[in-house]
């Protein structure tokens, strides 16, 4: 599903950040990238997205090459997502509104996309995270948790088949975080999508990766690549394995040099 | 503002107009007794005068935000077209536009369009910069959240740029009313018969009559005051999201 085919990525002042870089995702697996900050976490999930290309090698989404944003590939990430002058129903409806905007060029909208009314499927998504009640707010005015629901939403109403999720609980406390997570996982089943989540908590890893990648100092060349089986399963978060699992990964990551705050 | 703030306000000024106007006694500071008289009495050519210079001001503030918006959100999205147009607008910013006045005039005669285009000529500014920055200013992760919806420039521009930029134009529009209604004044005071900055002039400095002066200096304030109005109300419309508590 994903492939990355000896990537390169260097950023203008010339310091690389992943060399000769293979990494392959098959079909609804999830992954969980972990590591220190600036070892390149982000920059993967940008080229993933089609956001950033690599400078040499090529990414890989269901056998495309990715040179720009693929419709059918969902982008979640932390914070500041949602345009804060469109309520909850007008941000989740945002990505059907933009395809019906274009039509199926095949470049901004699949080819196959057929102009649907918006407010069905946004309806229904909206109810599916629970948060069909605060429809009519805006963002500032619903909590973390509720924002976070609302961006997935609207990358959900497209109907994509791979999800990558950039540090999407962070700003999120304990409980939400957990009832986040739960949320993320059954919705990666019932659609079977290609989880792709980046974070800097160990946690968040260790409960939605099925493969969890760990990246060093960069440059980034050989990904440690840890199994993870027991990933989703709602009672793993209170077994012991999980916790040796935490403290594995914990292990594998490289001293994290001081970052100004 | 609530109604009731500006109807306390509103006669508190009256009081001390009135009072002012007792302790003065001259002809030059009539009551606001006097003055509303001469609003009833002159209303119909008041209206003509209104209507006149209400048209401009508004023509005029609509060709600034047409032409400063899109210019704004083009050298906010495009950091090569700010690195050349940046320092051109720096540069004619401070200059107080007003000075080519007569050269306007001289150019385009004692036209409604000489009006205008001094008008806009001074909004234009005030409306690019704000706009400008506030483009700029938009945060990548939402660029990029937008973007990875399938958003290319085109929908960029009309989805995200268009409606984050509304409420600097509206407050640039905002701090521009007292301007354009002061440059408005000074484009009528020359080469006109109609409109308010000509019905002031004319009454203070060649009739001599002060209460008439007053009313069109009233009817001025009601011009400015009415515009300011215009567009709170309009930004409670278009962008409800920021008196959303």
């Amino acid at each position: 599903m994903i492939e990355l085919r000896d990537v390169t990525f260097a950023y203008s002042t010339g310091k690389a950040v992943f060399e000769h870089f293979n990494w392959t995702a098959a079909r609804a697996e999830t992954w969980a990238v972990v590591g220190a900050s600036g070892g390149g976490k982000t920059t993967l999930l940008m080229m993933l997205a089609g956001l950033r290309l690599p400078t040499s090698g090529q990414v890989l989404i269901d056998g495309q090459i990715i040179e720009r944003p693929r419709p059918r590939t969902g982008l979640v990430l932390q914070e500041y997502g949602l345009l804060p002058w469109a309520t909850v129903a007008e941000n989740a409806a945002l990505g059907l509104k933009l395809r019906n905007y274009y039509g199926p060029d095949g470049r901004h909208a699949p080819a196959d996309h057929t102009v649907a009314p918006e407010k069905e499927r946004v309806d229904f998504w909206l109810n599916r995270l629970g948060i069909a009640a605060v429809r009519n707010r805006f963002p500032a005015q619903i909590s973390g948790g509720q924002r976070q629901r609302a961006a997935i939403a609207r990358t959900l109403a497209l109907k994509p088949d791979v999800l990558l999720m950039d540090e999407p609980f962070a700003a999120l406390d304990a409980p939400t975080r957990e009832d986040l997570q739960n949320l993320t996982f059954e919705l990666q089943r019932e659609h079977q999508l290609t989880l792709v989540i980046v974070t800097h908590n160990i946690e968040d890893a260790v409960f939605l990766g099925q493969h969890i990648m760990v990246l060093g100092v960069p440059p980034q060349t050989l990904p440690a690549i840890i199994a993870n089986p027991q990933a989703g399963d709602a009672e793993y978060r209170s077994q012991p394995a999980f916790f040796q699992m935490c403290s594995d990964v914990r292990r594998r990551l490289p001293a994290q040099t001081a970052q100004p705050a | 503002m609530q109604r009731r703030d500006i109807i306390i306000t509103t006669a508190i000024f009256l009081l001390a107009w009135q009072l002012l106007a007792m302790i003065v006694q001259r002809d030059i500071l009539p009551s606001p007794m006097q003055v509303a008289v001469a609003i009833v009495a002159q209303f119909g050519v008041l209206a003509q005068h209104f209507i006149a210079s209400a048209l401009r001001v508004i023509i005029s503030v609509i060709i600034a935000i047409a032409l400063a918006v899109p210019a704004g959100l083009a050298m906010g999205q495009m950091p090569r077209l700010n690195r050349i147009f940046s320092p051109i607008a720096y540069i004619i910013y401070p200059i107080p536009k007003i000075v080519f006045l007569p050269i306007v005039l001289l150019f385009f005669g004692a036209t409604d369009f000489s009006k205008v285009l001094m008008i806009v000529l001074i909004l234009f500014f005030q409306i690019l910069v704000p706009v400008r920055d506030d483009a700029a200013g938009i945060r990548p992760e939402l660029l990029n959240s937008v973007k990875s919806l399938g958003a290319g420039r085109r929908a960029l521009f009309r989805f995200v740029y268009l409606p984050a930029s509304l409420p600097a134009v509206l407050t640039a529009v905002r701090l521009s009313i007292g301007t354009a209604v002061a440059v408005l004044y000074i484009t009528e005071t020359t080469a006109t018969l109609l409109g308010l900055g000509y019905y002031i002039y004319l009454n203070a400095s060649t009739l001599f009559d002060y209460p008439a002066t007053y009313a069109g200096a009233v009817a001025m304030g009601v011009l400015g005051l009415l515009l300011y109005f215009f567009i709170d109300w309009l930004e409670r419309r278009l962008c409800p999201w920021k008196f959303a508590s």
